[in-house]
């Protein structure tokens, strides 16, 4: 489409969402109307992506706050205290102290870390297993479209917890399992996402001409297919994360996940939900909150990944 | 006097790229059963214009200057509060879209979509906006109507879901039939009965036609006058013939020139580079 | 204007999802049982009652629970499925035949978003059941989701057996529910496009 250029009347450029950028004091701005844009943000931040950024801001911050605090929160996460169990917030326990007399702000910063850690690296297995095989399936058609994708129909006839549950009871508590749970359940989100997009990238122009200029077919696949569908697969992974700080919560708030007496956000759950009568919801509030907020990040990232990665159709 | 007058319509788009003009004082004036051909090439505002006459601009686009003249009475404005006149749609101007495939709903009977706005605004019963339905499509020359109102648009071939919808968009026998390149996406022949529908409805019923298109030919076959249209403005306009014969401005004589013609072989001028 | 108005709502939304999406269903259950059971006292804290009464109305809070847990990535889809058929030709060529605006969103942009929205509820049909599992472990409540739970604890195979195969046949009853429901409310489907 070639639309007319800006006109000469069209003054100055315009804020995110299209509305006319706000502005205090008309005459001063109406002096200098790019004034408004002297801030050294990057173009992209003007364009929309705020988002991006105040998620990325957020988690940076949460992230941060995990991996130094431990540095001058120096007590021992599992140290026992029996004479002093639910102590109120003090200057030696900021959050107070939970049923066995354990400093909760120390669990609570190196339960998220154990977390976290683990539910970013569950991301990682699935991401390359689906990508491979959503691009073999979407490439190849036919019978190996066929097995792969009845195999992604089988494990999503289950529901997702449910099989998450049974696999680590199958195999036992603790991190290997988990990670291998949850490595075989979501590939299949990934395998779904990539097979649509090698679909499409199959039938395009530059892929044929690989074909023509003599090619093989693993060159294409990783040279040309793979790398157009990884930004699909990496804003997927936004929400992935998200579920998986679900999963481990979840299962550890079972007694399934994170072995005791390593400290996490789950188990600290549900010690304060056994101890609910005694009034004392830190136990709860605290973990339950940063998962709100580390997820509320991830959404948002994923949102802003959305808009600069998609490719404009 | 003329039914409708464009008067100096400026609309301006904000986008991500800031603020742009799309239609820089158009003008133009469109007698009462008059068929005008409005051309140009793609961006070049002749869309715009139709979706402003309207009252349909797409979000972030609004009229910055001008008026819309219907009968003689400013559209933009006469509306409730001041604003664009909803009432005139479907009973003072209708438009048939580009592509029947994508403007018609695709889970809905295709009876209910001619008349639902006029039974709607006249209280009309089921049975009444059926037989409505059913006369309309035999005028647009559908056959056997009374099975085909009862259809859902994909059970229809192309040429038939564009006789629906010019059907759904005479119902309210409209005076100004706004028409968005309505045969390009047919084949050749369904186009040509199309026009021939067209010429019909405007030569019987005296519609007012402002015919939206890039091809010449179609022009050339229907209208009596025509506008160029080019980066938002109105570059000539005129009388069919004249026009035609002795364009004034350099692009409508490039315009002209660009279309094949079996007489004089395919003639190469430079208008593939002018819009680059 | 209306852009704007709809540029809030859509904001408040998007916070709302991206906010409770993160909730794990089990952390959403115990602070609807802080707040409206132990606080406000309105509900039970947990259990089944002994009577339908009662049944009905220890399930309110889980039934809460479980629904808000999985509406984020309904709101999110439908939004987008709305967005779609609101922009769409078929609804502007609704406006253009005068037809009201009200009447243009029921019977074009919900109608399509609708259908949108059937297999989009199909599909979320496995997350439901595992936020259900967990919810009822929460508020003990003596359904498939404890017995589940119970039986992976006492590590009894037979059971977590049978329970995952009729968790699977559970789902794929509501799948090919979901595919009927889909070719009655869209003719496409239901004649043969």
């Amino acid at each position: 489409m070639s639309e007319p250029t800006t006109s000469p009347t069209a003054t100055g450029a315009t804020g995110p969402g299209g509305k006319p950028p706000r502005t205090r004091g008309g005459t001063a701005s109406r002096a200098t109307p790019t004034a408004r844009f002297t801030l050294p943000l990057p173009a992209f931040l003007r364009r929309h992506n705020l988002q991006l950024w105040i998620g990325a801001v957020i988690l940076g911050a949460m992230v941060l706050l995990l991996a130094i605090g431990p540095l001058f929160v120096t007590d021992d996460p599992n140290r026992q205290d029996l004479l002093n169990t639910f102590a109120p917030s003090s200057i030696a326990h900021p959050l107070g102290t939970d049923q066995l007399g354990r400093d909760v702000l120390s669990r609570f910063l190196h339960g998220g870390r154990v977390d976290l850690i683990v539910a970013v690296v569950a991301v990682i297995v699935p991401f390359i297993l689906g990508t491979i095989l959503g691009s073999l399936a979407g490439y190849f058609g036919r019978w190996v479209d066929i097995v792969i994708m009845r195999l992604a129909d089988i494990v999503s006839a289950f529901p997702f917890y449910v099989l998450v549950i049974v696999l680590v009871f199958v195999m036992g508590n603790g991190m290997g399992s988990i990670f291998v749970a949850i490595s075989a359940v979501s590939w299949v989100a990934y395998a779904r996402i990539v097979r649509g997009e090698v679909l499409v990238l199959r039938e395009q122009e530059f892929i044929s001409a690989c074909r023509a200029s003599g090619l093989s077919t693993p060159r294409i696949l990783t040279r040309h297919i793979i790398p157009n569908t990884v930004s699909q697969g990496v804003i997927y992974a936004m929400s992935d994360i998200v579920l998986n700080i679900g999963v481990v919560v979840t299962l550890s708030y079972f007694g399934m996940g994170i072995v005791p007496p390593t400290a996490d956000w789950g188990q600290m759950m549900n010690d304060g939900q056994q101890y609910m009568g005694t009034g004392n919801y830190g136990l709860i509030l605290w973990p339950g909150f940063a998962v709100v907020i580390v997820s509320f990040a991830l959404a948002l990232i994923g949102d802003g990944l959305t808009n600069t990665l998609k490719p404009k159709r | 006097m003329p039914i409708l007058e464009v008067d100096s319509l400026t609309v301006d788009i904000d986008g991500e790229a800031g603020r742009r003009r799309i239609l820089d004082d158009v003008s133009i004036s469109l007698e009462a059963g008059e068929p005008m051909g409005l051309v140009g090439e793609s961006g070049s505002g002749k869309s715009m214009t139709l979706r402003s006459i309207l009252g349909m601009l797409p979000p972030g686009a609004s009229v910055v200057g001008g008026e819309i003249r219907f009968d003689g009475r400013n559209i933009l404005t006469s509306g409730p509060g001041g604003r664009f006149d909803q009432r005139i749609r479907g009973t003072g101007i209708s438009m048939v879209f580009q592509e029947p495939a994508i403007a018609l709903n695709p889970v809905m009977k295709v009876g209910r979509q001619i008349t639902d706005a006029i039974a709607e605004r006249r209280g009309l019963s089921k049975k009444q906006a059926h037989d409505l339905a059913v006369e309309l499509m035999d005028s647009v020359g559908i056959t056997d109507p009374d099975r085909r109102a009862r259809h859902y648009p994909f059970q229809l071939s192309g040429g038939m879901r564009q006789r629906v919808m010019i059907a759904a968009a005479l119902a309210q026998e409209p005076r100004v039939l706004l028409c968005d390149e309505p045969t390009t996406a047919l084949d050749v022949t369904i186009q040509a009965q199309v026009l021939d529908l067209f010429r019909t409805m405007h030569q019987d019923e005296g519609l007012g036609l402002l015919y939206v298109t890039h091809d010449l030919a179609v022009v050339a076959q229907l209208c009596s006058s025509i506008s160029v249209m080019k980066d938002g403005q109105i570059v000539e306009h005129g009388v069919l013939q004249e026009v035609f014969d002795d364009p004034q401005e350099e692009y409508t004589r490039r315009l002209l020139t660009a279309t094949p013609r079996i007489d004089e072989g395919v003639d190469d001028v430079g208008l593939a580079e002018e819009t680059r | 204007m209306a852009a704007k108005r709809s540029a809030a709502s859509a904001i408040v939304s998007r916070v709302f999802a991206a906010t409770v999406q993160g909730m794990p269903a089990f952390f959403v259950g115990t602070l609807l049982i802080l707040l409206l059971g132990v606080n406000l006292g309105i509900f039970p804290v947990g259990g089944y009652g002994s009577n339908f009464g009662e049944h009905l109305y220890s399930l309110v809070l889980p039934g809460l629970a479980v629904a808000l847990t999985t509406c984020p990535v309904l709101i999110r889809s439908l939004t987008a499925a709305l967005n779609d058929s609101m922009s769409a030709e078929y609804t502007n060529f609704a406006l253009s035949k005068g037809l009201s605006r009200k009447r243009t969103v029921i019977d074009y942009a919900f109608r399509n978003a609708g259908i949108t929205g059937v297999s989009i509820l199909g599909i979320q049909v496995g997350h439901l059941v595992g936020g259900a599992l967990v919810v009822e472990n929460v508020f003990a409540i003596p359904g498939v989701g404890s017995l589940l739970m119970e039986a992976v604890l006492a590590r009894d195979y037979d059971v977590v057996q049978a329970l995952t195969v009729i968790f699977g046949v559970l789902v794929v009853l509501v799948y090919l529910l979901t595919d009927v429901v889909y070719s009655i409310v869209d003719p496409r489907v239901r004649l043969g496009a």
